[in-house]
């Protein structure tokens, strides 16, 4: 446990030493492995998915604000989309429109959400993200997991079928996207996973925000268990065919991951350190500030005072 | 000699015009009324958008059955249809956008005024050293 302390500390002391590095670093890195993904499940377009045009895009979005990500990543879908079938494509702007009109307006800060949430479904994990949602972000942020399930569920489904290529006719393109819509709004698993997990990320917020002891651990043990109680009663209503083991092993998994988030972040908000610089009269002022995680310590009521077997005995010798 | 309490209130004030520069805030610029109207003005725009966008998706979803029934439809009843639901949509977003933005403008408010009372107390400290 002390080594796990010790190693702690020195990520910690090398995350603050190298803060401005990391951001630039990760922010690569996920622009580049989102859009490298795209491209390997769809790869319509092939000037969209060779090295450099990739490598580009992940450099423009490092130094851009990471909403600029999510935004390169729709245009780089649609642009896959265009390549398949227009009408394809349309279906994806629908999506990506309502997102960002009717949603981020409010939040734009969740948007990463909507990334994240995809690569999560790739890479078999997408019940960390609910959990991970619930503690490090609040209950708002189901809107921005919802619409990350939805663009997976799409990119899987025109990945996955064998869909006839775009048609010039006009009845036959409004067949083709009636399909797909159909194939969308009809998607009960995908409908079951969006309710299940918005029902986990508000459980979650809600315990981790307690004032008591252990309040991020009992949110995270809570949060495995609706969800997999979430997801089997979905099953049963709609008769999605969801894998229980799969749900299972996928929610002790996310479950073990999110006790390392919270083995990690606790104590430290990673995210707002903050430099200023001012001066006054005398000095220069260069200013790094890294704010703590406070948890609100649950009142403690003396309810009972007694003494203990030792000095009973000797009160009982006294006497 | 460095006052360490006069260093943390000024790192703080500092750090406050950095983050609320970088919002935008709307507090010191606009009174309530015109930042929370000119916001629902801007959120029926979209949600006009948004809405247009419904109406042409649904309009390809059912464009077989449209092209079908175009002559025996009624045009205008579903005229009707398309803009009391318009009326709907776009009035609970813009009551939403309503109460958010209020909400918002509230606590930048807040956050401005604990700011001015920051600077008061730092120039009544910068006051003292210059006098003691």
């Amino acid at each position: 446990m002390t080594t796990l302390l010790e190693i702690r500390e020195a990520i910690r002391n090398f995350y603050t030493r190298n803060e401005t590095w990391i951001t630039y670093v990760w922010k690569f890195l996920l622009a580049f492995f989102a859009l490298w993904l795209i491209g390997h499940k769809l790869g319509y377009l092939t000037a969209l998915t060779g090295l450099p045009i990739l490598l580009m895009a992940s450099l423009l979005c490092t130094i851009m604000p990471p909403n600029f990500t999510v935004v390169i990543c729709a245009g780089f879908i649609l642009g896959h989309l265009y390549k398949l079938a227009p009408q394809y494509m349309i279906v994806a702007l629908v999506v990506f429109l309502l997102m960002f009109l009717l949603y981020f307006r409010f939040s734009p800060r969740d948007t990463i959400a909507v990334m994240l949430t995809p690569i999560c479904v790739y890479l078999r994990i997408p019940y960390v993200m609910p959990i991970a949602l619930g503690l490090l972000a609040g209950p708002t942020s189901v809107v921005s997991l919802s619409f990350g399930l939805i663009v997976a569920y799409l990119i899987s489904y025109i990945s996955g079928s064998a869909l006839v290529l775009g048609s010039t006719d006009i009845e036959e393109s409004a067949a083709q996207f009636q399909l797909l819509m159909t194939e969308l709004l009809d998607n009960r698993l995908m409908w079951v996973t969006i309710a299940a997990f918005a029902v986990t990320v508000v459980v979650v917020y809600l315990l981790r925000k307690l004032p008591v002891d252990h309040s991020w651990t009992i949110a995270i043990l809570a949060g495995g268990v609706t969800q997999i109680v979430s997801l089997l009663i979905g099953d049963l209503l709609l008769s999605t065919n969801l894998s229980i083991l799969s749900v299972l092993l996928g929610t002790l998994l996310a479950v073990g991951m999110a006790f390392l988030i919270e083995f990690f972040v606790f104590n430290l908000d990673y995210t707002r350190i903050e430099r200023v610089q001012f001066e006054d009269d005398e000095y220069y002022y260069y200013v790094k500030a890294v704010p703590k995680m406070t948890v609100t310590a649950p009142d403690r009521k003396v309810k009972q005072i007694s003494r203990s077997p030792r000095e009973r005995e000797t009160a009982g010798d006294r006497s | 000699m460095l006052n360490p309490e006069r260093v943390i209130l000024m790192s703080r004030l500092a750090m406050f015009e950095q983050r609320e520069s970088r919002r935008g805030n709307a507090s010191c610029s606009f009174f309530r009324s015109d930042y929370v109207g000119f916001k629902v003005l801007t959120s029926i725009l979209s949600a006009t958008v948004v809405y247009l966008i419904f109406v042409a998706a649904w309009i390809l979803y059912h464009l077989g059955d449209l092209l079908q029934n175009i002559y025996v439809m009624d045009i205008l009843e579903q005229g009707r249809q398309f803009l009391s639901w318009y009326i709907l949509f776009a009035g609970a977003y813009a009551l939403i956008a309503l109460i958010v933005y209020t909400v918002r403008y509230n606590r930048m408010r807040r956050r401005m005024r604990a700011y001015l009372n920051g600077m008061r107390r730092l120039s009544r400290m910068m006051q003292e050293g210059k006098s003691g």
